[in-house]
C-alpha cells in the first residue's frame, strides 16, 4: 500500500537519490561553468617607487599591463580625482602626493587626452585651503593643469545605477558628467569606520558638497558601504592609480601615522585594486563591508579572480596598524599582528 | 581705490551670483553679495538680489542652495539675512515663512555615543534634510534668527550651545566634529571665523572661545586663501580684535582673485571683511524700526 502510494503519488526513494545525484552533477557543472564565466581583472603593482622617481614610466607600464592602450585615451576627457579630504601641511601622508597627480596627468596628456584634476574635499568648505595645504595648487600651476572645484560646480542628477542604498539618484558635478574616464588617485590608507580607504571610497569626493554638505552626511545616513557601491556603479568609466608610496596606518583617513610602502597600484577594476591593497595592508577584503558588497556587482575581489601584474602582492604584505575597535579588529587577516 | 570699492565696483552690475565667474546662480553668493552691496550703500543693487532670493523661495519657506532643485535648504538662513538687511516690510512674508520653516526644521539628533566627542543630542541645522546638525548651517540660522529678533528663541539658544560644544579644547573648530574614536580633530580657519562671528555678544565664559580667537590670530596671514581669510577677519572683528594687518591681507587676497577671474562669492566676502565692524549683519533693533 505504501509502495503504491509512493508510485502513485510521488517519486520512489531510488528515484529521488538518482535525481539528486544528477542534480548534484549538474549543479557542480554549472558552478564550474559559472566560475569560469565570472569576471576577472588585472591589477598592476610596482615597488620601490619614489615621489622623485620615474612615476610616469611606472604609470604607463601599469596601464599597459592592465590592457589599457594609449589609443583608447586619444581625444578623451580624463578627470583625475586625488584624495584631498582635509589637507594640512602637518599630515602630508593624508593626501595624494602632487607628484603622483602630475605624473598621471602627463601620461594621459601624452596619450592625447584632455586632463582635468577635480576634487570635492569632504571636510572643508574652502577648497583653496585644501589645494594650498596639500601642495597640489602649486603643482597644478606649474603643470598648467585645470582644476575643477567639484564642491561648487553645476551638477546634474543621475539615476542611481547601484540601487544598493535607498538613494534614487546621485548628483554629479559637470566635470564628472562630461568625463570619459574618472581616474581615482587615492592614498592607500586605513579608515577608522570602514577599515580601508582606497580607490572606491576616494570617489565619495566626486559628489558636490553644495548638495551633500560638509561632511557629505547624506551618504553616511544612507550607509557608507552602500553609497560607495552606488557612486562607483553610477560614475562614468573608472580607473585607479594608487599612491601607495607614503601611506597612512592607524587612525586614518585623517589622523593616522605615516607608513612607507613605496608602492604604486594600477587597475581598471576598482574592487580588484582595493582588494589587492587591503591584502597588502594585512586586511581581509571579504570582511571589508563595501568590498564584499562590490564583489559580484562591480568586480572581483577574490584572489583567484585577480590577475597580478608586476610585483606579487604576497611578497609586499606589511600589516597596517588599525585601531583596536570592535568594528575593525575582525578585518585583520588571521595571524597578523598589528598594534 | 580700497578693497571694498574695487569689489563693490564689480559686484554692482552682477545679475547672476555664483561660486565661479561663469558659474550658475546660487543662493549663498547671491545673499552675500546682497549683504555686501547693502552695507556699502548700494541699496538698489542689493534689493534686486534680495528679490532674486525671494523668487527662489519655495512655498514651504525654503530658499534652496541652487536653482536646479528644491533642496538643500541651508541657504534659507542667508536669504533671511539679506531680506532683513534690505527691507523688512517688502519681504515680511518671505521672512515669516522662512522663520516658520527654520523653527520647524532641525538636524537629526543621535543618542550620545562614546565614539564621537560632540553632543549629538543638541538640535541645530543640517546642510541637507534628514541629516545631522553641523556647525556652519547652524551658525547661519542662529545669525538669521537673531537678526529677526529671535535671539531668545529656544532654538537660537540651542544653536549657540551647539556651536560652543563643537569648539576644540585647544581652540578653533572645523565642520563640527571634535573627537572621533578618542582622537581630537583639527581646527580650520573658515569654520572658526564663522563660529566666532556667531558667538560675539554671548557670555563666552567658555575658555575655548578665547583659545579660538587666539587660534585665528595665530593662523591668519597674507597668504591665507580668500574665504578663510575673510571669515577669520570677520570673526575677530566681531570680537573687536581685528588684526592690524587685515586690510593689507585683504588687498593681497583681492589681487590674487583678480588675477584669476574671481567670482561674486569671493568678492562679496572681501567686501564684507573689509568693513571695520560687523554692522553689515542686520540687527534685531533695525528690524523693529524698519
Amino acid at each position: 500500500m505504501s509502495d503504491n502510494l509512493e508510485n502513485a503519488q510521488g517519486p520512489t526513494r531510488r528515484t529521488i537519490l538518482a535525481a539528486g545525484a544528477l542534480s548534484l552533477v549538474g549543479f557542480a557543472g554549472a558552478k564550474l561553468i559559472g566560475r569560469a564565466l565570472l569576471p576577472t581583472a588585472e591589477v598592476f603593482i610596482a615597488r620601490n617607487q619614489r615621489y622623485d622617481g620615474t612615476l610616469i614610466q611606472t604609470i604607463q607600464d601599469g596601464l599597459a599591463a592592465c590592457d589599457l592602450a594609449p589609443s583608447s585615451f586619444a581625444g578623451k576627457r580624463v578627470l583625475l580625482k586625488p584624495n584631498m579630504v582635509e589637507p594640512t601641511r602637518q599630515i602630508p601622508h593624508m593626501t595624494t602626493h602632487p607628484a603622483v597627480i602630475i605624473a598621471a596627468a602627463e601620461v594621459f596628456r601624452r596619450w592625447g587626452a584632455t586632463v582635468t584634476v577635480g576634487e570635492a574635499p569632504g571636510h572643508i568648505r574652502d577648497t583653496e585651503v585644501a589645494l594650498v595645504e596639500s601642495g597640489v595648487a602649486e603643482a597644478l600651476d606649474d603643470a598648467k593643469l585645470r582644476f575643477a572645484d567639484l564642491n561648487y560646480e553645476e551638477s546634474a542628477w543621475h539615476k542611481n545605477r547601484g540601487r544598493v542604498s535607498p538613494l534614487k539618484g546621485i548628483w554629479f558635478p559637470r566635470s564628472i558628467c562630461e568625463a570619459d574616464y574618472v581616474v581615482s588617485l587615492p592614498k592607500m590608507k586605513t579608515h577608522h569606520w570602514v577599515g580601508v580607504t582606497c580607490a572606491m571610497k576616494n570617489l565619495y569626493g566626486t559628489l558636490p558638497g553644495l548638495k551633500y554638505g560638509w561632511p557629505k552626511n547624506v551618504l553616511h545616513h544612507n550607509g557608507i558601504p552602500e553609497t560607495v557601491i552606488d557612486i562607483n556603479a553610477t560614475l562614468p568609466r573608472t580607473l585607479a592609480i594608487v599612491d601607495g608610496i607614503d601611506c597612512m596606518e592607524g587612525d586614518g583617513p585623517i589622523m593616522g601615522s605615516r607608513k612607507h610602502m613605496g608602492l604604486v597600484l594600477v587597475g581598471a577594476n576598482l574592487p580588484a585594486v582595493d582588494a589587492t591593497a587591503a591584502r597588502i595592508m594585512g586586511l581581509v577584503p571579504e570582511r571589508v563591508s563595501y568590498l564584499s558588497l562590490a564583489a559580484n556587482r562591480l568586480g572581483p575581489i577574490a584572489e583567484s579572480r585577480i590577475t597580478q601584474r608586476g610585483e606579487r602582492w604576497q611578497e609586499l604584505v606589511s600589516p597596517f596598524a588599525i585601531l583596536d575597535e570592535p568594528h575593525l579588529t575582525p578585518l585583520r587577516a588571521d595571524g597578523v599582528l598589528v598594534s | 581705490m580700497s578693497v571694498a570699492d574695487q569689489c563693490i565696483d564689480r559686484l554692482r552690475s552682477i545679475d547672476r551670483c555664483g561660486y565661479s565667474a561663469a558659474g550658475a546662480w546660487a543662493a549663498e553668493p547671491t545673499a552675500l553679495t546682497c549683504l555686501a552691496l547693502r552695507a556699502h550703500d548700494e541699496p538698489t543693487a542689493a534689493l534686486a538680489l534680495a528679490r532674486q532670493l525671494a523668487d527662489a523661495q519655495q512655498s514651504n519657506g525654503v530658499v534652496p542652495a541652487t536653482a536646479d532643485a528644491d533642496s538643500p535648504p541651508w541657504t534659507t538662513s542667508l536669504a533671511m539675512l539679506s531680506w532683513l538687511a534690505c527691507n523688512f516690510d517688502a519681504f515680511a512674508g518671505n521672512i515669516e515663512s522662512a522663520i516658520q520653516w527654520a523653527l520647524a526644521e532641525h538636524g537629526k539628533p543621535a543618542e550620545r555615543n562614546a565614539q564621537v566627542g560632540h553632543d549629538t543630542t543638541l538640535l541645530g541645522w543640517s546642510w541637507a534634510v534628514k541629516t545631522h546638525s553641523w556647525l556652519e548651517p547652524t551658525a547661519f540660522f542662529v545669525l538669521a534668527l537673531r537678526a529677526a529678533g529671535l535671539n531668545e528663541q529656544p532654538r537660537t539658544r540651542e544653536g549657540v550651545r551647539l556651536i560652543t560644544d563643537r569648539l576644540l579644547p585647544t581652540g578653533g573648530c572645523n565642520y563640527g566634529s571634535t573627537m572621533v574614536l578618542g582622537q581630537y580633530t583639527l581646527p580650520q580657519v573658515e569654520a572658526t571665523g564663522v563660529a566666532m562671528l556667531v558667538l560675539a555678544g554671548e557670555d563666552n565664559i567658555d575658555p575655548r572661545v578665547e583659545k579660538s580667537l587666539a587660534y585665528l590670530e595665530n593662523n591668519l596671514t597674507a597668504d591665507t586663501p580668500t574665504s578663510s581669510l575673510c571669515y577669520g577677519i570677520v570673526g575677530l572683528t566681531a570680537h573687536n580684535r581685528r588684526p592690524a594687518l587685515a586690510d593689507e591681507w585683504l588687498a593681497a587676497a583681492l589681487e590674487r582673485e583678480l588675477a584669476r577671474e574671481s567670482c561674486a562669492y569671493k568678492l562679496a566676502l572681501l567686501a564684507l571683511a573689509s568693513m571695520p565692524n560687523t554692522s553689515w549683519l542686520p540687527t534685531a533693533t533695525e528690524v523693529t524700526h524698519a
